[in-house]
């Protein structure tokens, strides 16, 4: 009982504090946004369209970096500023993925600069896949808004503000927003804190929710099981490694370096594992609760986990990238060290 | 419908979400609320000097890569610095009118309550911190549990190449197994490498390292074997200097290649510091 409480303690404090400043960075960058963004500039500038909203979105990442803790503050922001829910959405499915840190981090994991082209096919595949999964549910959930509206689908505290009847409007983007008197420097400051430490302990609480429930399900889940699990049932691989990718609530710049150490997985499940990851874990359930309704998170998570399912499997059974895509758990580069003498 | 008239919230009028700057209507501020703006402060300053406390106590070392630690750091700063410009804030704004931070539609029933249950919720990690954990790693059984069954290995004999003692990092011994020229140039040779050990017999063992990328929920044991010629008093977790011939066996199953080192006799076999 010590030794699992001991366990439990270890998991949950290593996925809060190795997330905490990135949530700290999301929640300034969202109150800069808040202070400085113009509320109908986003409405002026983002497309109308869905398709072009979560292009858009999905290849936001490569420009504006985030992973995938502090995006989803990020994004909550952007959207009360009336950025597209589509253009939002895709944002903060492809972000974490398709973005340059991740994609060297990919790119390293899997063996680098080695001759058999796998770490080249690894980091296509998963941007790739990441792009696609986060353009299409970016559009279901277009389809949605428009079906029952971004006030049943939204948070209060995620939807844009509504627009005043026959007078000033807040939220249009064909109204004006009204002038507002000029602040101060200090108070800019103040308003820039109050909804970064706002924003900040709002996200901390489902992360520290979804972290100890992350925890509490690493006790008893270990990935040589999985391993076991998929060699004696194949078939069931793609799945478990998805499963393993919710529970483990890994960060994105690390959880390729984890894939790679599955050395007997198939190629195609661990980048199942890869791409579901960033878009869908315990802890970013709960955070996504504070932006999105049940009924949207539902919507999502269908959409993503269907996606990622179907295209894996596609990738197994027509493209079957290099099964020697296993990656290594060292660094690829390695030289001969020189030897030390004496010893 | 929005408003943004002057309205003092009753007790039974809850909001349901919390309000941020420069949004939504104004309203008289109440006791609940500064209340609620305390707790916000106090809480956010906790986790901001919760930051800095254990990167300087150095609990972050079990927990987090040491590339982290500045980050965390970092982030304990920041929140700190916020937290005092919202405290002089707040005081310069005692009595004037607040800027509520949302619309309003009818029947619209939501709570400005809600931090109550947020700050259980959020003192749990600051009490860990109290009670000063996290202060070890893992238990030696969830690393067995990783470590999984050691495999039964057909190891043949190696020739002794002689020459100097090359000194590894583990990382470095291991990813040779994954490279058939380095293996073969480098079989035989005499290697030095630090690691822990896992007791499968008497003159068997794992030696191991647990590879930390981010933080220790990516924890990835990185594995060799050691075969000594005496049996050695080391337990399973002990921190040992492994000195001895290297070769490469082939796993069964995984057609993969573990370094096999084996030691000649005590003086292969050292305590190490842990790290």
């Amino acid at each position: 009982m010590y030794t699992e409480i001991q366990d439990f303690v270890v998991t949950f404090t290593s996925i809060l504090w190795e997330a905490m400043p990135f949530i700290v960075l999301g929640a300034v960058v969202a109150g800069v946004l808040e202070e400085v963004l113009p509320q109908e500039l986003m409405g002026k500038i983002a497309p109308k369209s869905a398709l072009p909203a979560a292009i858009l979105g999905g290849l936001l990442g490569l420009i504006f970096p985030m992973c995938e803790c502090g995006i989803v503050v990020v994004m909550r922001r952007l959207l009360r500023k009336g950025l597209p829910l589509a253009c939002c959405t895709s944002y903060m499915l492809a972000g974490p993925i398709l973005n340059v840190v991740v994609i060297l981090s990919t790119f390293v994991a899997f063996g680098g600069l080695k001759k058999d082209m796998s770490a080249y096919e690894m980091v296509g595949l998963r941007c790739g896949l990441g792009f696609v999964v986060a353009v299409v549910t970016g559009c279901v959930v277009h389809y949605f808004e428009k079906k029952h509206g971004a006030a049943n689908l939204l948070t209060a505290v995620a939807a844009p503000p509504k627009p005043v009847k026959g007078g000033l409007s807040l939220g249009l983007v064909d109204a004006p927003e009204p002038a507002k008197p000029k602040s101060s420097l200090f108070t800019r400051l103040g308003n820039i804190s109050q909804t970064t430490l706002h924003d900040f302990l709002d996200i901390t609480v489902f992360l520290i929710i979804g972290a100890a429930l992350a925890a509490f399900a690493k006790l008893y889940i270990d990935p040589n099981q999985i391993t076991q699990l998929s060699r004696e049932q194949p078939y069931l691989a793609i799945p478990l490694m998805m499963a393993l990718a919710v529970v483990m609530c890994l960060c994105s710049e690390a959880d390729a370096f984890v894939a790679a150490s599955f050395t007997e997985m198939t190629a195609s499940s661990k980048l199942a594992f890869l791409v579901l990851g960033p878009m869908l874990d315990l802890k970013l359930l709960l955070m996504y609760t504070r932006v999105f309704k049940p009924r949207l998170i539902a919507v999502i998570v269908t959409c993503t986990v269907s996606q990622v399912l179907v295209y894996t499997l596609l990738v197994h059974g027509v493209y079957n990238p290099n099964p020697s895509a296993g990656g290594s758990t060292a660094p690829p580069t390695v030289v001969a060290p020189t030897p030390a003498i004496g010893g | 419908m929005a408003h943004d008239h002057v309205h003092v919230h009753g007790p039974d009028c809850d909001h349901g979400h919390d309000h941020a700057a420069g949004e939504g209507h104004t309203h008289a501020p109440t006791g609940e609320y500064y209340l609620e703006q305390l707790l916000t402060l106090f809480v956010s300053g906790a986790f901001g000097l919760v930051a800095i406390l254990m990167t300087r106590a150095r609990m972050l070392d079990v927990i987090l890569a040491p590339e982290f630690h500045n980050w965390v750091l970092a982030g304990g700063v920041v929140l700190l610095l916020f937290t005092a410009v919202r405290g002089v804030v707040l005081w310069r704004t005692v009595g004037r009118p607040i800027d509520c931070g949302h619309d309003h539609g009818p029947g619209e029933d939501h709570t400005h309550g809600n931090i109550f249950w947020r700050v259980v919720v959020l003192a749990f990690p600051l009490l860990l911190f109290a009670l000063g954990l996290p202060n070890k790693g893992f238990s030696q059984d969830w690393v067995n549990r990783r470590l999984g069954v050691a495999e039964v290995l057909t190891i043949g004999d190696v020739v002794d190449k002689g020459g100097d003692v090359a000194t590894f990092e583990f990382h470095d011994l291991n990813a040779l197994a994954y490279d058939a020229d380095k293996r073969q140039s480098w079989e035989g040779r005499t290697v030095r490498v630090k690691g822990q050990l896992n007791k499968i017999g008497d003159k068997e063992f794992t030696l191991y390292k647990l590879k930390m990328n981010c933080c220790a929920a990516d924890i990835v044991p990185l594995k060799a074997r050691v075969l000594t010629s005496y049996v050695p008093t080391f337990k399973s977790g002990d921190w040992v200097y492994t000195e001895g011939v290297l070769q490469f066996v082939e796993q069964p199953e995984k057609k993969q290649f573990i370094p096999v080192i084996r030691v000649k006799d005590a003086k292969g076999l050292t305590k190490a510091p842990a790290e």
